[in-house]
C-alpha cells in the first residue's frame, strides 16, 4: 500500500495547504440538529411526495398527491369551489401523468420512497392503478423526472436503465414505448456523445416519437486551463416503430447554466422547447429561451432576461403566453425591516415581459421582522385561455450568523402555506387564500386552467407539526385533496 | 484503521480509531475537515459547506446507523460529494474558478496561485481521489468504497492526477527554489 507521502511530497503539501486556505465558520451543533429534525417532520409527510401531477381528461380530474387532515375551503371571490378528496394508496401513487384524453391514464411511480427507481403504472379511472411490470426497470436521471408522455394506448419513456444490480443509474439512455397500454414495451438505446443528460423530453407522433435531450458536450482538452467550461447542447432524435433511430439535429444550446428542457408544445407547426436559467458569476440571469424546430423557424429565441431570479416553473400556450416562475430575495438590509419581499414574477405576454411585484402578498407580520427573509418555492405555473395561473410555497427562513462570520447561515424556520395566483393578463394577479385550508400547512398546491376557466388545485396538506414525539407512529393517514373552482357569473 | 496511512496527516485525517460515540463528537471532529475536504473537491467553498452541512444533519437524523458504519466520515464525504456535484449540475455545468475563502484565514499564509491552478486543472473525479487519498489520508480500499468504485479506478484516477499536478508544482520542490535568485 501506497503511503500518502510517499507518492510525493509536494503535491501532497501543495493539496493540504490549498484546504488549509479555506476558513469555515464555526456553527453551533444545535443548528444541524434543528435542521435533522425539521428534515424528520417534513419526511414523515413528503417521503411519497416525490413529484405531484395533475390531469384533467375525459371529465376526470385525476391527481396524485398525498396529504392529510381534514381541510375546509373557503370560498373565494370569482370562483366556486368544490373539494374532491381522492382515494390514495401506495399503489401506484403517480409521480408524474400523461394522458391525451382518448386513452388510459399513465403513471410513473417512484419504487420505494427516496429511490430514484421508478415504474409504470396504468390506470382507466385515474383512481384504480395497475402496476406494468413488464416495464423495464428505469431510474429518473435523465432530468430531474423522466420524460413520459402518452396519446390513446400508446406511450413513451425516457430514462436510464437500472442498473441491474445495485439499481443505480447506468449509462444506457433509452427510449421505451409501448403501443397497447403497456402490456408489451420496446426498448430503444439513445446513443449521444453527450457527456451528461440533465434534461429530456419526449413527443408521440403518429409514426413514431422524438425525443429531445440536453446535457454536455464532450469535454474540453486536458490542456484546457478550465476544464469546467462545456458546450451545452441539445440533441433530437426520431424512434420510429420499428425502433430505428435517425438523428434529426444537433444544435448548441445558450450559453446558460442551468437548462431545464420542457417540450411546451406539441403542435402541428412542429414542437417548441424551452428552458432557460443561468448563473453568471454567481449572479442570477434569469433567460428564458424558447426553441421553434423542424419548421423553418429553427433557432433559438432568447425571451429574457426575465427577471435576476432562478427560473423554477415554465408554460406555454400558443405563440403569445408563456409564464414564467421565479424566486428571489434578498438578505436583509440591517435597517431595522426586513427588505426581503422583492418577488416577482414574469409573464411574456404578446412579445413582452411583463412584471409584477406582490410584496403585498407577503403576510405583514413577516416583512416587519428583521432577521427573517421569505422566498418563494416550489413554483408551478400552468396556463390557458382564461389566464396564468401559479401556485407558489412561501418559505420563511430564520437567518442567524454574525455580520462578519463570513456567510451567513440560513435555514428554514417553517412554511407558510401556499399562496394561490391567478391572473388573466400577466400582470394583474389575485391572490387566492389558500392558507385558509384550516389546520393545515399546505405543502404543495398544483394550478390547472382548463379552457372553460375552470381552476383546478391539487394541493398537499399536512397538519401542523405535532410537538409530541411518538406522533411519527400515530400520523393518520395521508389524503390527496383536489380543488375545482368554476367561474362564477 | 485505515492501514494505508503510516503517519496521520492532521488536520485533516478524518479516519477515527475509535468511532465517537456522540454526533455531537463527530460533528465537532469532522466538520471543519469535511468542509476543507469538499471546497478542495468542488472547486467551491459556499457549495461545500451547503453540502457538508445538509450531509451532517441526514448524518444526525440516521446517527444510530451511522455510527455503525465503518467510516461515517467516508458516509458524510460521500453524501455531501453527491449533494454538491448535484448543486453545480444543476447550478451550471460551468464549475466556477477557486471560491477564494472570504475571509482568508490571517493565520494562513497566502497560497501559490499556482497551486490553485494545478487543481483546477483536475476534473471533480480526480480531486475527489486526490482529496481522499492525500488530504484525508484514506486507504485504496477505503477510497473506492467511499467513491463506489473499483479500487484500480482509484488507482488509476491518482496516477492522471499526480501526473497532471507533478509538472505544475515543480516549481515548489526544494531544488528549484534553491536555484532561484
Amino acid at each position: 500500500m501506497t503511503a500518502p507521502t510517499e507518492i510525493d511530497h509536494v503535491v501532497v503539501d501543495a493539496v493540504q495547504r490549498s484546504a488549509a486556505q479555506f476558513a469555515v465558520a464555526d456553527r453551533p451543533v444545535a443548528l444541524v440538529r434543528a435542521r435533522a429534525e425539521q428534515r424528520q417532520r417534513r419526511q414523515r409527510t413528503t417521503s411519497a411526495l416525490a413529484a405531484v401531477a395533475l390531469v384533467v381528461a375525459s371529465g376526470l380530474v385525476t391527481a396524485r398527491i398525498v396529504g392529510r387532515d381534514e381541510p375546509t375551503v373557503a370560498p373565494v371571490a370569482g370562483f366556486t369551489w368544490t373539494r374532491i378528496e381522492l382515494p390514495l394508496g401506495s399503489d401506484g401513487a403517480a409521480g408524474m401523468l400523461a394522458v391525451d384524453g382518448t386513452g388510459p391514464f399513465y403513471g410513473v411511480e417512484y419504487v420505494a420512497p427516496r429511490s430514484e427507481r421508478i415504474g409504470v403504472a396504468v390506470s382507466i379511472d385515474g383512481v384504480a392503478w395497475q402496476p406494468l411490470p413488464s416495464a423495464p426497470p428505469l431510474v429518473s436521471s435523465a432530468g430531474a423526472s423522466p420524460a413520459l408522455t402518452a396519446v390513446g394506448d400508446r406511450v413513451a419513456l425516457v430514462g436510464r436503465l437500472a442498473d441491474e444490480h445495485d439499481g443505480h443509474p447506468a449509462d444506457t439512455l433509452v427510449l421505451t414505448t409501448s403501443a397497447d397500454r403497456g402490456a408489451t414495451w420496446r426498448t430503444t438505446e439513445l446513443v449521444t456523445e453527450l457527456t451528461d443528460i440533465w434534461s429530456a423530453a419526449a413527443a408521440l407522433e403518429p409514426d413514431g416519437v422524438v425525443v429531445a435531450f440536453a446535457g454536455n458536450a464532450a469535454p474540453p482538452p486536458p490542456e484546457s486551463t478550465d476544464p469546467g467550461v462545456v458546450t451545452p447542447l441539445m440533441q433530437l432524435q426520431r424512434v420510429d416503430e420499428r425502433g430505428v433511430v435517425s438523428p434529426v439535429s444537433t444544435e448548441t444550446m445558450p450559453e446558460v447554466e442551468s437548462w431545464t428542457l420542457v417540450m411546451l408544445d406539441e403542435s402541428a407547426d412542429g414542437l417548441v422547447l424551452g428552458g432557460g436559467d443561468a448563473t453568471l458569476d454567481n449572479e442570477w440571469a434569469g433567460n428564458v429561451f424558447v426553441h421553434r424546430f423542424i419548421d423553418d423557424a429553427d433557432s433559438w429565441t432568447e425571451l429574457g432576461p426575465a427577471t435576476p431570479s432562478p427560473l423554477w416553473a415554465l408554460s406555454f400556450s400558443g405563440d403569445t403566453t408563456l409564464a414564467v416562475g421565479v424566486d428571489s430575495f434578498e438578505l436583509p438590509d440591517g435597517t431595522g425591516r426586513t427588505s426581503l419581499h422583492a418577488q416577482t414574477r414574469t409573464a411574456w405576454v404578446r412579445g413582452a415581459w411583463q412584471s409584477t411585484a406582490l410584496d403585498e402578498l407577503i403576510p405583514e407580520r413577516l416583512r416587519q421582522r428583521v432577521t427573517y427573509t421569505i422566498s418563494i418555492n416550489r413554483w408551478t405555473v400552468e396556463n390557458g385561455p382564461a389566464g396564468l395561473a401559479i401556485a407558489a410555497q412561501l418559505l420563511e427562513r430564520d437567518e442567524t450568523g454574525s455580520a462578519d462570520g463570513g456567510r451567513a447561515w440560513i435555514r428554514e424556520q417553517g412554511t407558510s402555506p401556499h399562496q394561490m395566483l391567478w391572473s388573466a393578463d400577466g400582470i394583474n394577479w389575485t391572490a387566492f387564500p389558500l392558507d385558509q385550508l384550516a389546520g393545515a400547512n399546505v405543502f404543495f398546491a398544483r394550478p390547472l386552467m382548463r379552457d372553460d376557466g375552470t381552476l383546478i388545485i391539487a394541493t398537499y396538506v399536512e397538519p401542523e407539526p405535532s410537538s409530541r414525539a411518538d406522533d411519527q407512529v400515530s400520523a393518520p393517514k395521508p389524503r390527496a385533496i383536489v380543488l375545482v373552482g368554476e367561474p362564477t357569473g | 484503521m485505515d492501514q494505508g496511512v503510516s503517519q496521520p496527516v492532521e488536520p485533516f485525517d478524518l479516519t477515527p480509531i475509535i468511532e465517537p460515540p456522540t454526533f455531537d463528537a463527530f460533528y465537532r471532529q469532522h466538520r471543519t475537515g469535511l468542509i476543507r475536504a469538499m471546497a478542495v473537491t468542488l472547486h467551491d467553498l459556499d457549495a461545500a459547506t451547503d453540502a457538508v452541512d445538509e450531509a451532517l444533519a441526514r448524518a444526525c437524523q440516521h446517527w444510530g446507523r451511522i455510527r455503525t458504519l465503518q467510516s461515517p466520515a467516508g458516509w458524510v464525504y460521500r453524501v455531501a460529494l453527491n449533494l454538491g456535484r448535484s448543486r453545480l449540475r444543476r447550478l451550471g455545468r460551468r464549475l466556477p474558478g477557486w471560491a477564494l475563502p472570504t475571509p482568508t484565514a490571517p493565520e494562513t499564509t497566502p497560497i501559490d496561485p499556482a497551486i490553485d491552478r494545478a487543481l483546477a486543472g483536475l476534473t471533480v473525479d480526480q480531486r475527489s481521489v486526490v482529496v481522499c487519498r492525500l488530504l484525508l489520508g484514506w486507504s485504496e480500499a477505503r477510497t473506492a468504497e467511499v467513491l463506489g468504485v473499483r479500487p484500480g479506478t482509484v488507482k488509476s484516477r491518482l496516477s492522471r492526477a499526480v501526473g497532471h499536478l507533478q509538472p505544475t508544482l515543480s516549481h515548489l520542490r526544494p531544488e528549484h527554489q534553491e536555484t532561484e535568485p
